[in-house]
């Protein structure tokens, strides 16, 4: 059996013995959710890339002395929020860059120089609209529907992971998605609340 | 069934408390048969199913693209190799006892206040140090050219003329000048601009990567020992020098690791469609998970979730022809000649049939050859 199918438990046993392959495929293993725990704070790709690299350090720093490595994704899943909420204080200290401005940013840098034909900017609009509908649902609803969409979990692995049952998953879910297609009836076709 | 007089019969009700989950594929087996059946007769029903399905892919389009996938990975897997060498200024060793899952909302490397008092007197000097690591970390995002403090340089990219092709560190992106080099270092980014023409990734090992435009990858490694390369998506040629143990090479997507055993061999990704892989000289060990199958010379594989791990003979000479000189596309096999009889993975044990509709389980990515 490779690394690549070994627990996470394993995993970190391996790590603590020096076998760097074997943090690599915890990275890659769990980027998506740690991307996703960090969107659903922050609201923005680029902080949330930030704040999965300042986590994974953490879990570098932090592996040798972890007391049950078997628990690995529930603790990543703290450690990766605390660094988004770390990254939220930053902001706060520091109004000036708001979250939209280096949305914004970002943005600008990667789109010069590139053509985008109007169509693109179409898309581009609707992605916003829905990407800014998803960061306006209550956040116990949206955590849900992050970890739904961006790490493309089960409602098993989602309620494994935030440590609350099946039927809250699937009673949020279905929630968010009432309020999302009111906000996005434009787009999902009318109407738009539930009758 | 119907709505009279803007009230929903029961019926609807109960249907339409479970929608959400029909669309999640989360229903028992007869729970989605008894939606199924309900909304074959109700017109209301139907369209609000409709309505949540376009809910759904406008969600799911709109995270597509989203920069959690392998070029991330790469970066994260970047910085702890920097860290683990002193480049964060952090060590590997934790400082306080053993950490606890659910305990990690505190910083898991606790230091108590005392100590902190006792370390005051030395606040100012450490200030001071840290600034100028700062600033020549600053210069050295900045410049992108200056020596890097604990990470490791891995080769440079070259652009041809007319290609946009750009270098992401530390999130900030820098324009390659067609011709010139620009040094690549651990953790790097490159984005090729979709159509535009590709990227020649030189390695300081002697292996070189051609991008294709549309493509992002990210690096991770050293320069004598692993490397590892990040496809978010697009696709690359890897020509990779002789390795020795412990110093693999490996091409990581969303869906598949590639490791190279020594070989010219083509990695194709489209999110959410699946991997393209395709050997043209020597061996690679291609896995998904627990399932893994080593790929030869003149065969390919595509990895999808959905459909079995397996080898088939394919002209990969055609596949790669895009960067190894001849970009004129392979011709595209008579319709209804069987394809060649598929080596399914060791580990995969019997060959799944393929679900219906799928049309034989090849990835629909522009591999010259395919038999879908």
């Amino acid at each position: 059996m490779g690394v690549s199918s070994s627990s996470d438990a394993e995993l970190i046993h391996r790590y603590r013995r020096g076998d760097v392959a074997a943090f690599e495929v915890l990275v890659g293993r769990y980027t998506r959710l740690a991307g996703a725990i960090a969107y659903n704070v922050l609201g923005d790709y680029a902080a949330a890339a930030d704040a999965v690299q300042e986590a994974f350090l953490k879990v570098h720093e932090s592996a040798a002395d972890l007391r049950e490595p078997e628990r690995f994704k529930s603790w990543l899943y703290g450690v990766v929020r605390t660094c988004a909420l770390d990254a939220v204080r930053r902001r706060r200290r520091r109004p000036a860059t708001s979250l939209t401005a280096l949305d914004g940013a970002e943005n600008e840098v990667v789109d010069a120089g590139l053509s985008e034909p109007a169509a693109g900017l179409e898309r581009q609009e609707v992605e916003r609209a829905v990407l800014d509908a998803v960061r306006e649902l209550p956040e116990s609803y949206r955590e849900v529907v992050v970890l739904k969409y961006l790490d493309e979990r089960s409602y098993k692995e989602i309620a494994e992971i935030l440590g609350i049952t099946i039927e809250t998953i699937e009673s949020r879910l279905f929630r968010a998605r009432r309020l999302l297609k009111t906000k996005l009836a434009q787009y999902a076709g009318a109407p738009g609340a539930d009758e | 069934m119907s709505e009279k007089d803007g009230v929903m019969p029961q019926a609807c009700r109960d249907i339409r408390d479970v929608l959400s989950r029909h669309l999640d594929g989360e229903c028992r087996p007869e729970e989605a048969a008894r939606v199924r059946a309900h909304v074959a007769r109700c017109a209301g029903c139907r369209a609000e199913l409709d309505r949540l399905g376009r809910v759904d892919r406008l969600v799911r389009t709109a995270v597509a693209g989203h920069p959690f996938g392998p070029a991330l990975a790469a970066r994260v897997c970047a910085r702890v190799a920097a860290a683990r060498a002193g480049g964060e200024g952090r060590t590997a060793a934790p400082a306080s006892g053993p950490v606890r899952p659910g305990t990690a909302g505190a910083s898991p490397n606790v230091i108590r206040l005392p100590a902190l008092r006792r370390l005051i007197p030395y606040a100012a000097a450490a200030a001071v140090l840290v600034a100028g690591l700062l600033a020549l970390r600053q210069l050295d995002r900045v410049g992108g050219q200056g020596p890097s403090i604990g990470v490791a340089r891995l080769g440079a990219v070259v652009a041809p003329s007319g290609a946009a092709v750009r270098v992401r560190r530390a999130g900030v992106l820098t324009s390659v000048v067609p011709g010139q080099a620009v040094e690549l270092r651990a953790g790097d980014e490159v984005v090729v601009a979709p159509g535009a023409p590709g990227a020649e990734v030189r390695l300081d090992d002697g292996s070189h990567v051609t991008l294709d435009g549309g493509t992002v990858v990210a690096l991770a490694g050293a320069t004598a020992g692993r490397i590892s390369v990040g496809l978010d998506e697009g696709r690359l040629v890897a020509r990779v020098a002789p390795r020795s143990a412990g110093r693999a090479f490996a091409v990581r997507t969303a869906d598949a690791s590639v490791e190279v055993v020594g070989t010219v061999f083509g990695v194709h990704t489209v999110p959410g469609e699946g991997t393209r892989v395709a050997v043209l000289e020597g061996r690679v060990l291609c896995a998904r998970g627990a399932e893994s199958i080593v790929l030869s010379a003149g065969e390919a594989a595509t990895v999808r979730p959905a459909s079995a791990l397996a080898a088939r003979a394919a002209d990969a000479r055609a596949e790669l022809a895009w960067a190894l000189g001849s970009r004129k596309p392979a011709p595209v096999p008579a319709a209804g000649v069987p394809p060649p009889a598929p080596r399914p993975s060791p580990a995969a044990g019997p060959r799944p049939q393929p679900p219906a509709g799928s049309g034989g389980g090849d990835l629909p990515i522009g591999a010259p050859g395919d038999d879908r």
